[in-house]
């Protein structure tokens, strides 16, 4: 065979072969979801454990098929429990990975960094931020929150507290967004309720010494609310013992704390949370998917993961991010980001019922926030462990917490 | 108003005292070697992990007094004997500062690979409290106090009293004649290191 055959024949294989391998048709193209979850520092309780139960949901879906025939390619980046690195890595997930959706941490300063940018880059974020602004004036149409926020929660534990622990709270928060919304909101459901609140007081976040500021706690108090989280809430209660302190606290999170942790004034702890840590804190309608949940994620009854040290209440928003994605995609018809808005108008006032995909409870994707309202619940710790004491109904909660925005009046692209 | 101030005060005297005793191995790491020793946080939590294990698995916060330090002198050892001791005299700060920052992440990240990101708590050893202006006041950081002014009282004494301390401000002094007094420099320098590192700890 001469040269000019030769160049022939691999002209001709080469043009075949960009014929075969040319572009994969629309049907399987993957949908990418990112996800920036803190997976070091301070809050990598919470998003090692989101990320666990986005993965195994992504794992689910693939084995079934996928969303809408199409495979979920999943891509997490660490926020290292740093907004500034946060938007980086969003930035990154959206302008090289070319993710479809993105999944934010518990960050509440990380939500409020992507938002305008989540708008700028026309990418639908799912966040589990909690400060209240997120989905109020810091907010706009392309955030979705599938948790409950802090004032919801404070919401419930005002009216539990109001029942169950005195006329006189005192509150002390960490001196940020999530810190004061807590606080905040407390002090404003404890008015009508014939709680007063005698003060207030914030520390800055990884506070080492409590000391300076629980000794101003005046002697009338009944009980303290307290907006910490992770190792604060640890070091808050055992250092109000130490101090002489035997009132009750009620805090914002117990994510991943042990009772022994919390030491010998454990059992004057409090939380109002979004998740029950047991399986038996969860009502009798939502307990059998909760169970199936855990299974495939591999949660114990106790709420512990195998490794012993993330625990449940939090974590089930990963899972339902994905499978809020699903919906979406799947009651819009989504194909690519040119179909964000019927996403949006999908999902907007959607209801889902407690099930498999949606284990924490029946909630709603209320139409004009994108605020979920779904279940709050208290827990305390008591003999040993962290027992759940009251479901607050997503419906009990709607009243008290009216929409103070709208953005289903913004236009999207 | 009086026994606010009053109570700060003194919380800012203990903390004071506790704080002193975690930089001043930070100081005389910086002060002998000139090693800006930016892994000393790391070290300390690693102590604070170590301390955690022992007083979970032994049962007694006591042992972790002994074995913390243990612990971080070996690590101390590995640090020093793979990269810093090659890099001290003859080279300028900021490479070791590089080495220490390295050290630093890599203390982290095993730190949260064993440890894991979930926060613990150690059962305070000292569960008592001491009146203070008709309030009370916790007595292990009175202890915590204590201890820490009577480590520092120790490494002054033993930094002026003892042969070995004595070595150790000659070679900050003047490395080279010290060396040529017979003074065994590479040695002070891993001993100080140590030393610096176990402080971290205590």
């Amino acid at each position: 065979m001469g040269r000019k055959s030769l160049f022939v024949c691999l002209l001709v294989a080469f043009c075949l072969l960009f014929c075969l391998a040319g572009p994969a048709p629309a049907g399987v193209k993957p949908i990418r979801i990112g996800a920036v979850y803190d997976l070091t520092g301070a809050l990598s309780v919470y998003g090692s454990g989101s990320n666990m139960t986005a993965k195994a949901a992504v794992e689910w879906i693939n084995k079934r098929g996928g969303i809408a025939g199409r495979p979920v390619e999943y891509i997490v980046e660490d926020g290292a429990t740093d907004a500034a690195t946060g938007i980086r890595k969003f930035r990154k997930l959206v302008l090289k990975d070319r993710c479809d959706f993105v999944l934010l941490s518990c960050n509440s300063g990380l939500a409020v960094g992507v938002i305008p940018i989540a708008k700028q880059l026309n990418t639908i974020v799912f966040t589990e931020g909690t400060a209240r602004q997120i989905t109020g004036t810091k907010g706009n149409r392309y955030v979705f929150r599938q948790i409950n926020n802090a004032e919801m929660a404070a919401v419930a534990m005002a009216k539990f507290a109001a029942r169950k622990l005195g006329k006189y709270a005192f509150g002390m928060g960490a001196d940020y967004e999530w810190g004061h919304s807590v606080v905040d909101t407390a002090e404003r459901c404890f008015a009508p309720l014939g709680i007063k609140m005698l003060g207030k007081i914030f520390s800055p976040i990884g506070t080492v010494d409590f000391v300076p500021y629980l000794s101003k706690v005046p002697k009338e108090a009944d009980f303290i609310v307290a907006g910490y989280f992770t190792a604060d809430v640890i070091k808050l209660v055992n250092q109000a013992w130490e101090l002489g302190l035997r009132i009750p606290i009620f805090v914002g999170t117990l994510q991943s704390i042990r009772y022994k942790d919390l030491g010998p004034g454990a059992d004057l702890v409090w939380c109002g949370t979004y998740g029950s840590r047991s399986l038996e804190g969860y009502p009798e309608d939502v307990r059998p998917f909760q169970k199936k949940y855990r299974e495939i994620v591999g949660l114990n009854d106790e709420g512990w993961d195998k490794t012993g040290k993330i625990s449940a209440e939090y974590i089930w928003a990963g899972w339902e991010g994905i499978f809020w994605i699903k919906k979406g995609i799947e009651e819009s018809g989504w194909k690519s980001k040119k179909d964000n808005l019927k996403f949006m108008q999908a999902l907007e006032g959607a209801r889902v019922e407690a099930s498999l995909e949606f284990p924490q409870g029946p909630k709603i994707m209320r139409a004009e926030d994108h605020q979920v309202i779904g279940d709050t619940y208290i827990l305390k710790a008591e003999g040993g462990k962290i027992v759940t004491k009251a479901c607050i109904r997503g419906e009990e909660i709607l009243p008290f917490y009216p929409p103070n925005v709208d953005y289903r009046k913004e236009k999207v692209r | 108003m009086i026994e606010t101030i009053a109570l700060s005060l003194v919380n800012g005297l203990v903390w004071g005292c506790i704080l002193a005793m975690v930089s001043i191995g930070l100081t005389l790491i910086y002060g002998q070697l000139e090693i800006i020793n930016i892994a000393h946080g790391a070290m300390y939590a690693v102590g604070a992990v170590t301390a955690f294990y022992v007083s979970t698995y032994l049962g007694s916060w006591a042992y972790s007094l002994i074995i913390s330090p243990l612990v971080m002198v070996v690590i101390a050892l590995a640090i020093y004997g793979s990269s810093l001791r090659y890099r001290i005299v003859g080279y300028p700060t900021w490479v070791t500062l590089i080495i220490s920052y390295g050290v630093m992440f890599v203390l982290e990240q095993l730190t949260l690979l064993i440890f894991g990101g979930a926060p613990r708590c150690i059962p305070n050893p000292l569960p008592y409290e001491v009146g203070f202006l008709g309030g009370k006041y916790p007595l292990y950081r009175v202890f915590a106090a204590v201890f820490s002014l009577a480590v520092i009282g120790s490494l002054v004494l033993f930094l002026k009293g003892t042969k070995l301390g004595l070595w150790i401000r000659a070679t900050n002094q003047d490395h080279d004649t010290a060396s040529a007094m017979g003074v065994p420099v590479p040695f002070v320098y891993m001993f100080t290191f140590i030393l610096g590192s176990m402080l971290a700890v205590s």
